[in-house]
């Protein structure tokens, strides 16, 4: 997808309501890699008093620079879960996530979240500009092109005209893309971002017969532009 | 038309209570007891007193007690409230101890608070915000330990650092539950103001209306009764309209999910 696209269409959310997204932009002063995240035998276990719940899978893959990659697999297989531990919100309990070769331990300034609950991402007491504005203002970017930007990503979204709303005031899918619009601006540019994203397996839901459950599929689609679902 | 509606609001809140003095009124007007004289003596008493002879030897000392416990209990309270709801290992070590200092009837300290620090005003201050402290610091410590944790990964995520996180997420995720604590805390400091007054001072709200019971002047204590009350109430209002303000957006949003 490039910008003009995105303001022409307006399409910044190919996905469903149950999506949560990765979006990691290129960091325009480093020098141009080909690999950006990749999970090197990742596996994650919840630790609860009710007992050890790991979540199915021995991951690995790499994502290249343009690639559109969907995570696929039923609901509660632990794609949010994966997503999670890709972005540096949670360590691995095996295996290695890296970014650009560096181990991510904490979240990394070149990825941004848009997780499933997008909507209680949102600070209810500011508008929508605000709350998008929020990750620019915090790194100190000074306040011209903080209004810019914010203005720039709104309308990519759509919601040039709902700027003073509070995000209460929106509905489910407006909400979704504020949070997307937060998520894309502090990479910059839309164009060479590359977008990680979960969705539920479009089908119904399946009844699985026994054994063990099969671990998320990750699915490269080639260029971004291309992808749809 | 907004004065139309104010005026509507305020009819509506206030006509009971209007009630009540009428009732009052009438039924003490020929009243000869000597412990419930008519109210339409201690109204002549409470405008003699309050209006405005009295209130720079009683109602002053009060405030000057008062406001300044309530700042601090909230200079206090708010940070470790928010630091305790921060981090989970410390709340757990001290949640006893605060659940003790909360348990404690304040009123047990008083001794204590004399020994140590005499009877003059930072004492007085002091007790206050022994007792109002509580409320506002377990609302900070609840109200940041119930902050939704789809924020604060995204405080995390988008690395807002941690003035950010405290000031724009936090905080203001917690203020309706910190303004719920400074409300008690209201309640809790008038009433320890009160009782401080009555049992060591010579000046002050409490100290006048203990004074006038001993002196066999009914008529000026009930007269500080009633300012009493009505100096609560009118704190009160004042706080609901500054939590207005403050969380408007609270507001608007519930008022929206309450359809
Ligand atoms: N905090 C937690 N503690 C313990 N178990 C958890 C926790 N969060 C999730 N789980 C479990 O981990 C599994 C994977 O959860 P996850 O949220 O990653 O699923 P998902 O693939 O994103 O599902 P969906 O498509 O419904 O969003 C689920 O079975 C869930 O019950
Ligand atoms: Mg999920």
């Amino acid at each position: 997808m490039d910008e003009s696209e995105l303001s022409r269409s307006g399409k910044v959310n190919p996905m469903t309501n149950t999506m949560d997204a990765v979006v990691s932009g290129q960091d325009s002063a480093s020098a141009e890699p080909d690999i950006v995240p990749a999970a090197d035998h990742v596996a994650f276990t919840y630790h609860t008093t009710a007992g050890d719940r790991p979540i199915p899978g021995d991951i690995t893959f790499e994502i290249g620079r343009g690639e559109f990659v969907s995570l696929v697999g039923p609901s509660g297989i632990g794609k949010t879960t994966l997503l999670r531990v890709l972005s540096g919100l949670m360590r691995p309990t095996a295996g290695e996530v890296r970014l650009d070769g560096q181990r991510v331990t904490e979240p990394p300034r070149q990825l941004a979240l848009v997780l499933q609950d997008y909507s209680r991402s949102l600070l209810p007491r500011y508008t929508i500009e605000k709350n998008v504005a929020l990750p620019l203002s915090a790194a100190k970017v000074n306040r011209r092109d903080v209004r810019e930007r914010t203005a720039t990503a709104l309308a990519a979204v759509g919601l040039a005209a709902d700027v003073d709303k509070y995000p209460w005031q929106l509905s489910g899918g407006m909400q979704q893309r504020v949070a997307i619009a937060r998520a894309c601006l502090p990479a910059g540019d839309f164009g060479h971002g590359r977008t990680v994203c979960v969705r539920r397996r479009p089908d119904p839901v399946r009844p699985r017969g026994p054994g063990p459950a099969p671990p998320p599929r990750v699915r490269h689609d080639g260029p971004a532009g291309d992808a749809r679902h | 038309m907004r004065v139309v509606q104010w005026v509507v609001a305020v009819a509506g809140e206030l006509w009971f209570a209007v009630a009540v003095l009428a009732a009052w009124w009438i039924l003490s007007s020929g009243s000869t007891s000597f412990y419930f004289p008519p109210l339409s003596e201690i109204w002549a008493r409470f405008r003699e007193l309050w209006l405005f002879e009295q209130v720079p030897t009683d109602v002053w000392p009060s405030l000057r007690n008062f406001s300044p416990a309530i700042a601090l209990s909230c200079l206090i309270g708010i940070p470790l409230g928010v630091l305790l709801g921060s981090l989970r290992t410390l709340q757990q070590i001290v949640s006893p101890v605060l659940s003790f200092g909360w348990a404690l009837p304040k009123l047990a300290l008083l001794p204590a608070f004399i020994a140590i620090a005499g009877i003059g005003d930072g004492m007085k201050v002091a007790f206050i915000v022994a007792g109002a402290i509580w409320p506002i610091l377990l609302g900070a410590r609840d109200g940041v330990r119930a902050v939704d944790p789809a924020l604060r990964d995204m405080a995390r995520s988008y690395r807002l650092g941690r003035a950010a996180t405290i000031f724009k997420v936090l905080l203001p995720a917690a203020a309706p539950q910190i303004f719920a604590g400074i409300r008690t805390s209201l309640a809790i400091g008038l009433v320890l103001m009160i009782v401080g007054e009555m049992l060591v001072a010579s000046s002050g709200l409490g100290y006048f209306v203990l004074q006038a019971q001993q002196s066999y002047a009914l008529v000026d204590m009930w007269a500080g009764a009633l300012l009493i009350g009505l100096l609560g109430y009118l704190i009160n209002l004042l706080f609901s309209t500054l939590e207005r303000v403050v969380l408007r957006w609270h507001f608007a949003r519930r008022a929206l999910h309450a359809g």
